[in-house]
């Protein structure tokens, strides 16, 4: 779980969605805020489902959220 | 940082005087059971250090998920015990029966007793909604996959050590003894465990 290919931009979401805290985001998803901080800072790789829950907390598709960074 | 460095002298002095009580000296000094009293005074002191610590700001206190704080609980908890387990080698070797070992047992069952009490209050006076995600998951699964591995590989040094070792050289072995090797393997590989989680939330955190 040190480095992943899958990158996000969940911070800049939360910053377009009314400066939104980690601590919201990890409540509307349902896990802690350490996740959310390692979900920022690409040291963990999500699982489908929680991607597609972050990306839903979002309303955002999921592409529009995560990427693929080629090794 | 000025503030909180003397801070920590005054946990750690009383936390080593504690574990220095636990493990160097005899059970029994003066009519006084020191290893009551060092497992009392280093739950004391554990608990003062995580009252001051929820007193820290909150950016700070943060960093550590409930996932990462249990796991430091129970790497500092195993360690003691493999620790007392360790320092006591020369008297388990020796006893000839349970009686002789009421001392380290009486340790041993403290901890694990303070263990269990100290992880149900920080849990209690953890203030977050999710205690446990699929991260913790994902690194719990990890750390027993170690655990596992140390397990069967330090039963597979112990069944060669005594299918292949010459009689002679297996005076040691008296079930007493072998009942100790055996808990002292259980309790390496939780602390191996243990340790691997640790680091993998260091590596995954903030």
């Amino acid at each position: 779980v040190s480095a992943t290919p899958v990158g996000n931009h969940i911070r800049r979401l939360r910053f377009d969605a009314g400066e939104m805290t980690q601590s919201d985001l990890a409540g509307k998803v349902g896990i802690t805020r350490q996740t959310v901080i390692a979900l920022e800072g690409g040291k963990y790789a999500p699982s489908l489902e929680l991607a597609f829950r972050i990306a839903n907390a979002f309303d955002k598709p999921i592409d529009e959220v995560f990427y693929w960074i080629a090794p | 940082m000025s503030f909180i460095k003397p801070g920590l002298f005054w946990l750690i002095a009383p936390a080593s005087l504690a574990i220095w009580l636990i493990l160097v000296t005899p059970t029994q000094s003066l009519g006084i059971d020191t290893s009551a009293l060092g497992t009392g005074s280093l739950l004391i002191t554990v608990w003062i250090g995580f009252w001051i610590s929820t007193r820290i700001p909150a950016e700070r206190e943060a960093k550590v998920s409930p996932g990462e704080l249990r796991n430091w609980i129970a790497l500092i908890f195993t360690g003691l015990v493999a620790a007392v387990i360790g320092f006591n080698v020369k008297v388990i070797t020796q006893a000839d029966s349970l009686a002789d070992l009421s001392g380290v047992g009486r340790t041993i069952v403290m901890l694990l007793i303070g263990w269990g009490i100290f992880s149900s209050i920080v849990r209690q006076r953890i203030n977050a909604v999710t205690l446990e995600d699929e991260r913790d998951g994902s690194i719990q699964a990890h750390a027993d996959a170690w655990s596992h591995g140390t397990l069967i590989f330090v039963m597979i040094g112990l069944a060669v050590t005594l299918g292949f070792s010459p009689i002679e050289r297996l005076e040691w072995v008296k079930p007493l003894v072998l009942a100790h090797v055996l808990i002292f393997s259980v309790v390496v590989s939780q602390l191996v465990g243990h340790v691997i989680a640790v680091l993998q939330y260091r590596r995954a955190g903030p």
